[in-house]
């Protein structure tokens, strides 16, 4: 069975810290999200995820080699992201690590972030941000945010396998999503989820990068999207947009 | 080795995606930093050529080793129809840096008797 492991390499992250996720999934919403949250906040590296099922890639920064899903945190804040997509074999052994390690830290809330395709995004200014929470302080924490829930559907990929099994270890879980292109790099998205993030967080994150910048970031995450594009295909993204047979 | 820009004539691929409907294949390309009038559009019968010009170039600085210090001025790619269209009957439009392209497809017709 795959094993996943969660290093702490640095200081540790204070418990129950609440702790944002994103990884590559439709448009990067995730990945763009935290990895603009992280260079805001210069938050500092803590800690990597690691697989012997994970692609055999090394990120270089500041010329060293790092292992492609690292984890950041300050006092207030914990995030977790990757500069590679999971591969579909790694979300339930993933979930499962993540979820350990929610529970060793007591861990407040967890947040997810990520979006959902939209075939007319190009015509829409602001972005919708649909929200699905494990609990009814989730719930409860939704609607007082004005994000519309999510009552019935279907979630393909890691971030709705790790809001599951946050719910069912009991640790306080909610995942943003906000409309989004499916297969473009989208920080006009990314910036709708941190919008709601600095509400329910008390951050104070600045938006306005990921707007001013969004044409270069689109440019520079294009490679990175289409290698998630595959991703999304194996776990058959396309499911999210099917009217489901069973509900309730 | 397949990359997503093209070393000779500094160019990027853009991110297509291309589906079949009923009478019509349609084409989208994100086209971030263009603007509409820097656009071309070829078309043949099995293909679709977009050409961009960026209004402003995009460096990899300090990323890479090969792509480093590369500057990218323009988007270039030919896509690949998954069937037959009549060109003359394209049209095109562009909405927020994204590119879509419509196409009729060709349809030849005959009659089969049974026997």
């Amino acid at each position: 069975m795959e094993r996943v492991e969660i290093v702490e390499t640095g200081v540790k992250p204070v418990p129950k810290a609440p702790v944002i996720i994103g990884f590559p999934e439709v448009g990067l919403v995730g990945s763009i999200a935290v990895s603009h949250t992280i260079n805001t906040l210069g938050l500092a590296e803590v800690g990597y995820i690691d697989s012997e099922q994970f692609p055999p890639v090394v990120a270089v920064h500041g010329g060293r080699p790092k292992p492609p899903a690292r984890i950041y945190a300050n006092k207030k804040l914990v995030a977790i992201t990757s500069e590679v997509p999971i591969p579909v074999q790694s979300i339930r052994p993933l979930t499962r690590s993540l979820v350990q390690w929610f529970k060793k830290r007591e861990t407040s809330l967890v947040v997810i972030l990520g979006g959902v395709a939209h075939p007319e995004r190009a015509g829409i200014e602001t972005p919708k941000v649909y929200g699905v929470g494990v609990s009814e302080q989730g719930d409860k924490l939704l609607g007082e945010h004005g994000v519309t829930r999510l009552e019935e559907g279907l979630l393909a990929g890691s971030h709705g396998m790790l809001l599951w099994g946050c719910g069912e270890a009991g640790v306080n879980t909610i995942y943003l999503m906000a409309e989004a292109h499916y297969g473009y790099p989208d920080p006009g998205a990314a910036a709708s989820v941190v919008s709601i993030c600095n509400k329910m967080l008390g951050l104070n994150i600045d938006t306005k990068p990921l707007l001013e910048q969004e044409e270069q970031i689109r440019i520079a995450a294009r490679d990175l999207m289409r290698r998630t594009e595959q991703a999304m295909r194996d776990v058959r993204k396309e499911q999210e947009h099917e009217i489901p047979m069973m509900y309730g | 080795m397949r990359l997503g820009w093209h070393y000779r004539d500094k160019s990027l691929e853009p991110l297509v995606y291309v589906s079949e409907e009923k009478d019509e294949i349609v084409v989208h390309a994100d086209l971030p930093c263009v603007k509409k009038e820097d656009i071309q559009v070829s078309v043949t019968d099995e293909t679709v050529e977009i050409r961009a010009k960026m209004y402003r170039e995009f460096r990899c600085d300090p990323w890479g080793t090969i792509q480093r210090g590369m500057i990218f001025q323009q988007f270039h790619k030919v896509v690949q129809l998954p069937a037959r269209i009549n060109p003359d009957l394209a049209r095109a439009r562009f909405q927020r840096g994204i590119l879509e392209i419509r196409a009729q497809k060709k349809v030849v017709k005959s009659e089969v008797r049974v026997e």
